[in-house]
């Protein structure tokens, strides 16, 4: 079985906002499987009106909390959506085609839209924002591993060269620890892109319309204001 | 001093008025525009203009004017297009803010809330959102709001089965960071 995973901690305005995403997506696909990982503070009867599942059991209070759930999915294949995207587009129903024999599937990050990209190490490539991933065990230990290393690297226990990779830059960011397991760990897993034009399945705010090539945008990505 | 002219274009439809950099001896740059009427009080025309003829073609001129017009016109439309996606972004927050209300949040009438969420302007949204939390404020009073929004009695409304909700069983297995991978130490 396929599904859409969605993930919301810390703040209520993310539960608010994974619901209205959820909502959007069975606008245009009504048959959707959708799971919910939140914090049991944030529970209430009403989302399940929406989601198919809804997990809160041991959902940390984190920023990051995505990846602690994103081994725990229920789905064969799984598409990650951030919580402040809206679907926009009924080819969500068949993004699961796309990802074919590869372990994860996503969109590349755009350095005009002001993200920070280049370090003398490497380049973050991969915008983890959105993304498919099948449940292949490598794929899933992968997955683990994203979250083990993310509560090191946010920790400050996890110290590297940072002369090749800026401390200050890259800490904060989950797609560090992406990028480390994927070029420098042997818990790398078999990663392909969206094909042209990729950036209408994680059209970020800022993007440049013509990254669409006239396609019809799937997945706007917006910037939530938690204030 | 000795000058040349370069990035020459007309300023108006009437061809009149031209906008140029003056390149100076000492490499420095001035900016001018030359009227071809100029201010003599005999009517000659400005010299300037003749000058800038023959340093420059109408032909150079011409094209050095579309590219200003498209440029100009495209820093107009990035203008209105980066207001519109700024405004995308304001509306998506404030319809987050609607949908936190503890009246909409905890409404079952999904028809306006759809309609909230599909609102393409604070207007619409605002509206919705109000007619919304008036209609969740009278049912509790008994009055009966009848309305293109609410299914009628009479109506076939599909039940929904209620869910359970579910936790994650699964035991997962964590796997040595430190040991299974080859990080530079």
């Amino acid at each position: 079985m396929d599904g859409y995973l969605y993930v919301a901690s810390r703040y209520e305005r993310y539960l608010t906002s994974a619901e209205y995403s959820a909502a959007s997506l069975k606008d245009h696909h009504p048959d959707a499987n959708i799971t919910l990982f939140t914090e049991e503070r944030f529970y209430h009867d009403g989302l399940l009106d929406t989601f198919d599942i809804v997990v809160t059991e041991g959902v940390p209070n984190d920023s990051r909390a995505k990846l602690w759930a994103l081994s725990k999915t229920p789905y064969d294949r799984t598409l990650y959506i951030d919580a402040d995207s809206v679907i926009q587009h009924a080819d969500i129903a068949n993004v699961f085609d796309e990802l074919g024999d590869h372990d994860i599937m996503l969109t590349k990050i755009r350095p005009y839209r002001g993200a920070f990209v280049n370090f003398p190490g490497g380049s973050l490539d991969d915008h983890c924002g959105v993304f498919l991933y099948n449940n292949e065990e490598h794929t899933i230990n992968f997955m683990r591993q994203w979250w083990e290393l993310w509560k090191v690297q946010k920790s400050g226990k996890w110290q590297w060269d940072t002369t090749l990779y800026p401390d200050a830059e890259l800490r904060p960011w989950d797609q560090w620890s992406y990028w480390w397991l994927q070029n420098k760990t042997n818990h790398a897993i078999d990663r392909e892109y969206f094909p042209f034009p990729d950036a209408r399945w994680n059209f970020v705010h800022g993007y440049k319309p013509e990254e669409c090539a006239k396609e019809d945008i799937v997945i706007y990505h917006h910037t939530l204001d938690v204030n | 001093m000795a000058r040349k002219v370069r990035n020459a274009s007309y300023m108006n439809n009437a061809k009149t008025i031209i906008e140029c950099e003056f390149i100076l001896d000492d490499g420095s740059v001035q900016r001018a525009v030359i009227n071809k009427e100029g201010t003599a009080e005999d009517g000659a025309d400005n010299p300037d203009w003749a000058w800038v003829h023959e340093e420059s073609t109408t032909a150079t001129i011409e094209e050095n004017t579309k590219k200003k017009i498209i440029a100009l016109r495209q820093k107009e439309a990035d203008v209105i297009a980066n207001n519109e996606r700024r405004a995308g972004e304001e509306l998506f927050n404030f319809k987050l803010k609607v949908f936190e209300m503890e009246e909409i949040r905890a409404s079952k009438n999904t028809k306006m809330k759809a309609k909230i969420r599909r609102g393409d302007d604070m207007l619409k949204v605002n509206v919705y959102a109000a007619a919304l939390v008036a209609m969740e404020m009278m049912e509790p009073a008994g009055i009966v709001v009848a309305d293109m929004a609410t299914p009628q009695a009479d109506e076939t409304t599909p039940v929904k089965k209620p869910r359970k909700k579910a936790t994650a069983k699964k035991k997962t297995r964590i796997v040595d960071t430190i040991k299974d991978d080859k990080r530079e130490k």
